[in-house]
């Protein structure tokens, strides 16, 4: 059977799903960033014992956690550009040090006073990682500054 | 003029390095064991740096960026009085971290935008130097 042209579902195929990826990477990082600042919100909450004693901050962690490993994924399904891609490996490995840190509060207290710093990291990181991306995906397919 | 610019983008990223502190102080309070006494009076004295961040933007002529560091005074204020009203009005008590990040954001933008203009004016006077020809 002779060469003819690639069959044209392939390239299609990636065409499609590339920037809907994009368009899904930028959803999820502003979503990431708005579950940030409720989680603020929460530490708040717990603090001041607004609602008694309750762990909705710990617990609200867990639920939204997942977008950051989403985020990653999302990023290498769209074709974006290294810069983008290794901050949101760097927003993940943030976020995982986060949720470890409070677990070390007994034998390196030090250490896991951390936390509130590394949270002012993770929120600017996400900003920046959902700032970087655009909406519409551009025509070269290295989206993302 | 340009040494009053120096000055500012200085005191906007002190006042940034002060919140950061204060934030690891607050840390310390929860997760270290060191109580939050070190976190309150601290908090206190970090409340007064915008003061003089928002005179040395009316020095510096900072214009728009001026109007930023009064609202910056303000929320850094506000800041302060928000665990205040842990009895009376928690759910706005608990507003004290989502308005640190506020403060931490918003002091960002003016020690950015500071340094940048500080460094516009260095470029401005060495632009004739630049704009030279060459001998060749």
């Amino acid at each position: 059977m002779a060469a003819g042209p690639p069959h044209p579902l392939e390239p299609m195929a990636a065409n499609d799903v590339a920037p809907i990826a994009q368009r899904g990477f930028v959803i999820v990082a502003w979503v990431l960033v708005s579950c940030l600042v409720v989680q603020f919100f929460l530490v708040g909450l717990d603090l001041f014992e607004a609602i008694g004693e309750s762990e909705l901050h710990r617990d609200f962690a867990y639920l939204y956690g997942w977008l950051t490993p989403i985020l990653v994924l999302l990023a290498m399904v769209a074709g974006l550009s290294r810069r983008v891609l290794l901050l949101t490996v760097a927003l993940l490995t943030l976020y995982a040090i986060q949720t470890y840190l409070p677990t070390i509060a007994d034998t390196l207290p030090s250490i896991a006073a951390l936390h509130a710093i590394n949270a002012l990291l993770v929120f600017w990181l996400a900003v920046q990682v959902a700032r970087s991306v655009p909406w519409i995906p551009g025509p070269s397919g290295t989206a993302g500054r | 003029m340009h040494v009053s610019r120096v000055v500012f983008a200085a005191l906007a990223w002190l006042f940034v390095g002060l919140v950061v502190l204060q934030v690891f102080y607050a840390g310390m309070g929860l997760l270290g064991g060191a109580g939050m006494r070190q976190h309150v009076d601290f908090g206190y004295f970090v409340s007064g740096v915008p003061l003089l961040v928002l005179i040395a933007a009316g020095a510096a002529r900072a214009g728009q960026l001026a109007l930023y560091s009064a609202v910056l005074l303000l929320i850094t204020f506000v800041q302060t009085v928000l665990p205040l009203l842990r009895d009376e009005l928690p759910f706005v008590a608990a507003l004290h971290p989502v308005n640190a990040l506020a403060i931490f954001w918003l002091g960002l933008f003016i020690a950015r935008r500071a340094t940048t203009l500080a460094r516009q004016r260095v470029e401005k006077t060495s632009e004739p130097v630049q704009a030279q020809p060459t001998a060749t």
